[in-house]
């Protein structure tokens, strides 16, 4: 019992230096992750491709870097929505844009580059458009592969938990 | 004095250190390579009819709706567009315009996914609208548009919609709408 003969040779005094160590480790991430998110407009500046219907531009697992300034969307851009009631955003490229005259209020069609058909079958029955204020953010980076961890660790909570739990230990028990 | 696992995290924080730095040159030095390339569309025909045989199941006022059809030439190379960086080009054509409801209309009426220089040539006769064509409106409110190309580079890795161009905007005419009258053109 190696690890209990380390946690007890340290002092109080250390071993809340030590908890404090690894929550500044966490809050950094977490901080990171809010400031990017406020710095591009987006509540997830990073997200993982969830399917093919982007392919050959994304595949499953690539990571897209988003941000939401508000600019007009332009055609052929690559975009993030969400479909009022479904969780999960989807990725697609901007079909068609209307601007209304009046209010200024960009619609959109979109399409998955892989699938045959625009999105209408995607969103909710009756809608037939887009709204600006449904995306959420629009592509703007590009990094293939390293969303599978995500993926991987979503899909087995186990892994989850033992990483973290490994990576807590190890913070916990080192000595600087 | 250094144990197994203080030696693999060494070579492991090194081995990642060098492939982001690696990454991040690839990413910003592709920002600084020139890209232009050549597309040219050009119109015709244009014929407009009510879309009485439009099967469209989600879409209400398909059957009473005025859709266009084109024919265009496309005479394009986009192949220098192809650099160490590029994983596909997206090529457009689309129809802008604008009308008494909306300021701005951009509608893709054909589009293609090119993945390697040597498929980047076109030359495309009489080539016809890919996806249907029709306005917001059931009836276009517009007499003219413009025909442009537009293209967007997707990176191995990197940023993405910093070298979109649109090009060779070519004007041209849309019939007028003729009441009681179920196709027309110019």
């Amino acid at each position: 019992m190696e690890i209990l003969q380390t946690i007890r040779s340290f002092s109080i005094r250390q071993m809340l230096l030590q908890t404090l160590n690894f929550m500044m480790v966490l809050s950094t991430a977490f901080m990171f992750w809010k400031g990017l998110g406020l710095y591009h407009n987006t509540e997830s500046p990073i997200v993982v491709v969830l399917s093919g219907s982007m392919e050959p531009a994304f595949y499953k697992n690539d990571i897209l870097f988003l941000a939401n300034p508000k600019t007009p969307i332009d055609i052929g851009e690559i975009v993030v929505f969400k479909v009022e009631g479904k969780e999960i955003p989807i990725v697609h490229r901007v079909l068609r844009v209307h601007t209304d005259a009046e209010t200024g209020s960009q619609r959109f069609l979109t399409k998955g580059d892989n699938n045959k058909v625009d999105d209408r079958g995607l969103y909710n029955p009756g809608q037939l458009w887009v709204d600006r204020k449904d995306v959420v953010g629009r592509v703007r980076g590009y990094v293939s592969y390293i969303g599978m961890i995500t993926i991987v660790l979503n899909e087995n909570p186990q892994i989850k938990y033992a990483v973290l739990g490994l990576m807590g230990l190890m913070i916990l028990l080192s000595k600087e | 004095m250094y144990n197994h696992l203080q030696r693999l995290n060494a070579v492991f924080t090194f081995a990642l250190t060098v492939a982001f730095t690696l990454a991040f040159t690839v990413a910003y030095t592709s920002l600084w390579i020139p890209n232009s390339a050549q597309a040219d569309v050009t119109l015709k025909a244009i014929k407009v009819r009510k879309g009485a045989s439009v099967y469209d199941g989600y879409d209400p006022q398909a059957r009473r709706a005025h859709y266009a059809s084109l024919a265009f030439d496309i005479e394009a190379d986009v192949a220098s567009l192809f650099h160490w960086n590029a994983k596909q080009v997206f090529m457009m054509i689309v129809a802008e315009y604008t009308t008494p409801t909306n300021s701005v209309n951009k509608v893709v009426l054909w589009d293609s996914i090119i993945q390697s220089p040597e498929d980047a040539q076109f030359h495309l006769k009489k080539y016809r609208n890919k996806y249907l064509f029709r306005d917001y409106d059931e009836v276009f409110g517009a007499t003219e548009a413009n025909l442009t190309v537009y293209w967007d580079v997707t990176p191995y890795i990197g940023f993405l919609n910093m070298d979109r161009y649109a090009k060779t905007s070519q004007p041209i005419l849309f019939p007028r709408h003729q009441p009681g009258v179920n196709s027309y053109s110019l």
